[in-house]
């Protein structure tokens, strides 16, 4: 008697149930703000403690088993900080910095690529003056060591939509969006692909969509789509140091099972890859028994660490870390989308396209979707500047998740006490009125007048 | 105020108005255009704009000032343009709508992904896994060694040890000339050979220069690591394994030798090999790679357990056979024989307490013999009796009741079989009455061919078989011959004669030794054997299998046999007094055959005297046989055995006899 209604209730009612209870939840004025904490603070974690397994083999071995990871922690606590900052700071503050940023970091690839230039070319002995050196993708400033490309992912976010805010509406005419933002953009790309092919592509992606943000029409994303196609195979093929790189990006047309047989020099890095998915299976060895840290899986710790997440944690660790990158896509679109100022739309766009495109050229490269780049797995790999700048990235993403007309409706509605505010970040602007950007964008068109 | 005012907007027709299609359909835009309206193509919707956003801000108000002016500047100045102008501007894309693609996009990208890695797993990873497995895996051989061979009181006969071997990879030696001569003294190898191994050179068949040669198996642990702590560029020290036959050349011809593989390649190394060898364990594990290329902690690790050989215990006993060698090589070489072999037997077990060959050889150093010195001559070579063979005629007719022990029968000095005439090496005069010990004493020809008249050929024949005659006794040692005897349909008219006087009949030494051991063990014959026990490397001893035994004729008649023989040693004139041992009392017969080699008879005699003690009660067979050029069993082969028995008898601590021989009547 009694059992029979609840029953028939049940399956009427938990289907929905649940999907009530989800929109109810992502209605929620600060929701993208928690879904982004949550999922860059997971990522975070997950990527400390995947770089501590992936390391402490070798760090054993050379004497201490703690010497990678504790660096790494270092730079994990520096890049809070940052983080700590970039949710603070207003808007305005990362505009007036956008230009500043985007002068030091072509500065500091000049200096990194003209020294490997000038050492390449017989100038210099070593490819050090004074205490600065570079090495490759690093840039060595006395005691500090940074990887301008990674600054450049930041400036160029800043810089772009600080620009394109300014244009306005101007960006549908081909000459306005041009000038001057598609030279420096240039520059950028050049300096940072001459020795970094993965970051340039990210650049692109990130370029792409500040752009995509901007409502520049679709006609201009068509041509340059093909330029950058033409820029793309001219650098893989380009003779001298990029061999490697060509010889990797061959591997890429083979298949699973040919590049399982190979026992040629430029598909190991593939095949050791694949062997690592294989071993973990569904649900991984466990985590820190995998084998192929074991000095079989080269750049097990930065450009691999996926495939040392797919050997220890299996197929479903994978799928963890690939439903937190999506919850980040998603939360930082939806910033994206429901801030009215045109920067912040611009910026969040850039950054998430910015972080999603590393993740899928990353992880496309492990699971040989796309052919292998060379590029960290934002938050997990390791990497000082690529974690410190992610994470202040993701700090401004944050300010700019409660900057959203609801979300900062809500907090002033309620705000924190005093010292939450004076320790964690300040109340959000109010939500403008009228969007502001019109408003700028209209007052540059009525000054050009 | 300003919040009111904005949230007012935000939440009413301002917002269902970012979302309304309004103004952005492709009808609309045609119109638009097609109107030529002044507002750049754009739509209708940022008309409304300037209202919108009119913010009652301080900074505001200043702009909402300028933006009344420009506004009917702009439209005349553009107007003119746009005839010029022929493309019409690009509409501004829609944020919203392209940040929702985005969001799709990249949310497809890791669902792509996903796939990708469910994909993989359902399909082809498991079988990616198990070959990259493979590769990760290092082998360590663990060594098994192979098994001793022991004598019955568990002496060292042949052993193995660990030892090492020295290698070279002419490939690595910079400097063989150098290298040689730090090694030749290392290896006692001359330097001169070490220099010509570690020479370059191609590999005949595959063309590829060879990278491994062998310089000295089987080196001593403390050289081997003085070598190594050389550390020569291109010289390989690695574990190899060395037997070690402490005896040299006891028991050599039993035992036989290993080749540097330690395979068994004669005697009982070679028969029993497959007991003896070890098979090696494997210890596969997953490792690191280059300077991590150590055992991985909770990686695959499989062991399987080396098996080591099992050893064999001997019923040779070391004393007692290095004796019998010594004692045979001693007066053979006296006697200038061209071989010689000797069988020490307990008689009431089978044993084979002792087995020589002469001449033998160092199982050490194989290599140097002649293959002819490597062979166990007791079992592998196979006579012509002669008259030992008259023992099987006399224990057939004792059993048959043909004759008794003391029954006559009438000799002459020859007699006529066939187309031979037999002779006596003794003669009696026709129609003596000769007693069997008489017979035996004077191993008369004429006597015995009279008695296997009585007793027929067909029962001859059967006992032959049942002494054990014609078949390989199954001792254990390699190559042994079954020897032939031949049924009464083969027998010619002469085969009347021969047969029953040892010849025409082929034998192995072992085999007639077996015959006297059967009328040692009151009747029983007893397979001889030389494997007394298995040990398994646990510890767990097996007896080997039981030797086959079987009566041949009853206790008394063998009793009576044995007295019948003490004749032989007794009898001052007999052909036996050679053998004869103070202290006790021997029985046994002496033998003058021949040897066939490739189907023909060679020159030369084999003499033999096989004899038991104490007659009484016998406790050793010793057979002794011996091919020279001429001469009597007795004389030849009568003082080895004498010595040897001497020994074993002390050896054993077997008490002499206490009792007389009976005085034996020769003719009546």
């Amino acid at each position: 008697m009694t059992l029979a209604p609840e029953s028939e209730r049940s399956p009427q009612r938990d289907p929905l149930m649940w999907l009530a209870v989800l929109r109810g939840l992502l209605d929620r004025p600060l929701a993208s703000y928690y879904l982004l904490l949550a999922s860059s603070g997971l990522l975070l974690v997950i990527g400390l403690a995947m770089v501590f397994s992936a390391t402490n083999v070798r760090a054993h071995f050379d004497g201490n088993s703690y010497s990678v990871i504790v660096q790494q922690v270092g730079a994990a606590v520096i890049g809070l900080a940052a983080f700590w900052i970039c949710q603070r700071l207003p808007r305005r503050t990362f505009r007036a910095l956008a230009p500043t940023a985007v002068i030091i970091t072509l500065i500091l690839l000049l200096i990194m690529d003209g020294l490997a230039l000038l050492h390449a070319s017989g100038v210099l002995p070593q490819p050090r003056i004074g205490p600065v050196h570079s090495e490759t993708l690093w840039l060595y400033l006395g005691p500090v060591q940074l990887q301008p490309s990674e600054l450049a992912k930041f400036a160029l976010v800043l810089w772009g939509a600080d620009v394109l805010t300014r244009k306005g509406r101007r960006v549908v005419h081909w000459r306005e969006l041009v000038m001057p933002l598609f030279p420096a953009v240039g520059m950028l790309f050049v300096l940072v692909g001459y020795t970094d092919l993965g970051s340039m592509l990210c650049l692109v992606i990130l370029f792409v969509g500040l752009l995509w943000a901007a409502g520049v029409p679709l006609r201009f994303f068509g041509m340059m789509l093909g330029a950058a196609l033409i820029g793309i195979a001219g650098l893989i093929m380009a003779p001298g140091k990029s061999q490697y790189r060509s010889a990797r990006f061959g591997s890429f047309f083979q298949s699973d099972a040919e590049i399982v047989k190979c026992v040629k020099d430029q598909c190991y890095q593939a095949k050791q890859g694949l062997l690592a998915i294989a071993d973990g299976g569904w649900f991984g060895v466990g985590l820190g028994k995998g084998r192929l840290t074991w000095g079989w899986l080269p750049s097990a710790h930065n450009d691999f660490i996926f495939a040392v997440i797919a050997e220890e944690l299996g197929v479903v660790g994978c799928l963890v870390v690939l439903t937190l990158f999506a919850v980040l896509a998603y939360s930082g679109m939806r910033i994206a989308r429901r801030v009215t100022d045109p920067f912040r739309r611009m910026a969040a766009c850039a950054v998430t396209l910015w972080l999603v495109g590393q993740a899928f050229i990353n992880i496309g490269g492990v699971v040989k979707l796309l052919p292998i780049t060379g590029l960290p797995l934002p938050f997990i790999s390791d990497g000082g500047t690529a974690l410190v700048v992610t994470l202040a990235a993701v700090g401004m993403l944050a300010s700019f998740a409660r900057a959203e007309p609801d979300a900062s409706a809500a907090l002033h509605a309620r705000p924190p006490a005093k010292w939450a505010q004076l320790v964690w970040a300040p109340l959000p602007p109010l939500p403008a009125p009228a969007r502001p950007a019109d408003v700028e964008s209209t007052e540059q068109r009525s000054v050009n007048a | 105020m300003a919040g009111d005012d904005n949230r007012r907007r935000r939440s009413g027709i301002g917002d269902a108005r970012a979302y309304t299609p309004r103004g952005r359909t492709t009808r609309d835009t045609d119109a638009i255009n097609r109107s030529e309206r002044p507002e750049r193509g754009e739509r209708p919707e940022r008309a409304e704009k300037p209202a919108r956003v009119v913010v009652p801000r301080d900074r505001a108000a200043t702009r909402a000032a300028m933006r009344g002016r420009p506004a009917p500047r702009r439209a005349p100045q553009r107007r003119p343009i746009k005839p010029v102008v022929t493309v019409t501007p690009p509409r501004l894309g829609h944020p919203k709508r392209r940040l929702r693609l985005a969001t799709a996009i990249s949310l497809l990208l890791f669902v792509i992904i996903g796939v990708r890695l469910v994909h993989l797993q359902l399909t082809d990873a498991p079988a990616y896994a198990a070959a990259g497995l493979q590769d990760r895996l290092k082998t360590v051989v663990l060594p098994a060694p192979r098994g001793s061979i022991l004598d019955r009181e568990g002496a060292v006969l042949a052993r193995s040890i660990e030892a090492r071997y020295v290698a070279a990879d002419p490939g690595l030696v910079t400097d063989p000339a150098a290298v040689a001569a730090q090694l030749s003294p290392l290896l006692g190898v001359a330097a001169s050979e070490l220099f010509a191994a570690m020479q370059k050179k191609k590999d005949e068949l595959t063309g590829k220069a060879v990278r491994f040669v062998w310089l000295k198996r089987g080196v001593d642990v403390e050289q081997a690591t003085a070598i190594s702590s050389l550390k020569l560029k291109g010289i390989i020290v690695d574990r190899d394994e060395r037997r070690e036959v402490p005896g040299d050349d006891l028991a050599a011809n039993i035992i036989g030798f290993t080749g540097t593989d330690l395979t068994g390649l004669g005697g009982i190394e070679a028969r029993f090999d497959s007991d003896l060898r070890g098979r090696d364990g494997k210890f596969v594990f997953e490792v690191g790679q280059g300077d991590l290329r150590k055992p991985i902690p909770g990686g695959y690790q499989l062991v399987t357990p080396a098996k080591p050989g099992k050893s064999l215990k001997l019923t040779i006993d070391r004393d007692v056979q290095f004796m019998t060698q010594r004692i045979l090589a001693e007066k053979m070489r006296e006697k200038n024989a061209t071989w010689a072999a000797a069988i020490v037997l307990d008689a009431r077990t089978g044993e084979v307490v002792a087995q020589a060959s002469y001449p033998t050889y160092s199982a050490k150093n194989a290599d140097a013999s002649k293959a002819s010195e490597r062979v166990d001559m007791a079992t592998n070579y196979v006579v012509d009796p002669g008259s030992i063979h008259k023992a099987i005629v006399l224990s057939a007719a004792l059993q048959e009741g043909v004759i008794t022990p003391t029954s006559t029968v009438e000799v002459a000095p020859t007699i006529r079989k066939g187309d031979t005439t037999f002779k006596d090496g003794h003669p009696f005069p026709a129609g003596t009455h000769l007693t069997m010990p008489g017979l035996m004493a004077y191993s008369s020809n004429v006597g015995t061919i009279k008695v296997v008249e009585a007793l027929g050929a067909q029962k001859l024949y059967d006992y032959q078989r049942l002494f054990g005659l014609g078949t390989e006794t199954g001792i254990g040692v390699p190559g042994e011959a079954p020897g032939l005897v031949q049924p009464p349909e083969n027998w010619s008219g002469s085969s009347y004669g021969s047969i029953p006087i040892g010849h025409s009949v082929a034998v192995t030494p072992l085999q007639m030794a077996a015959v006297y051991a059967a009328i040692a063990n009151d009747g029983v014959w007893v397979q001889p054997h030389l494997i007394k026990e298995i040990c398994e490397p646990d510890g767990k001893v097996t007896p080997a299998a039981a030797a086959k035994s079987h009566r041949v004729i009853s206790a008394e008649n063998a009793a009576s046999l044995r007295q019948i023989m003490e004749a032989v040693t007794v009898l001052d004139d007999a052909t036996g007094v050679n053998a004869r041992l103070a202290g006790y009392r021997i029985s046994g017969k002496t033998g003058t055959g021949t040897q066939v080699k490739d189907g023909k008879y060679i020159p030369g005699e084999v003499a033999s005297f096989i004899g038991m003690a104490p007659a009484d009660q016998p406790r050793y067979v010793i057979a002794v046989f011996a091919h020279t050029a001429g001469g009597g069993g007795g004389a030849v082969a009568g003082p080895a055995f004498r010595d040897m028995m001497g020994y074993t008898l002390r050896h054993f601590k077997v008490p002499p006899t206490g009792t007389k021989p009976p005085d034996f009547v020769i003719t009546a």
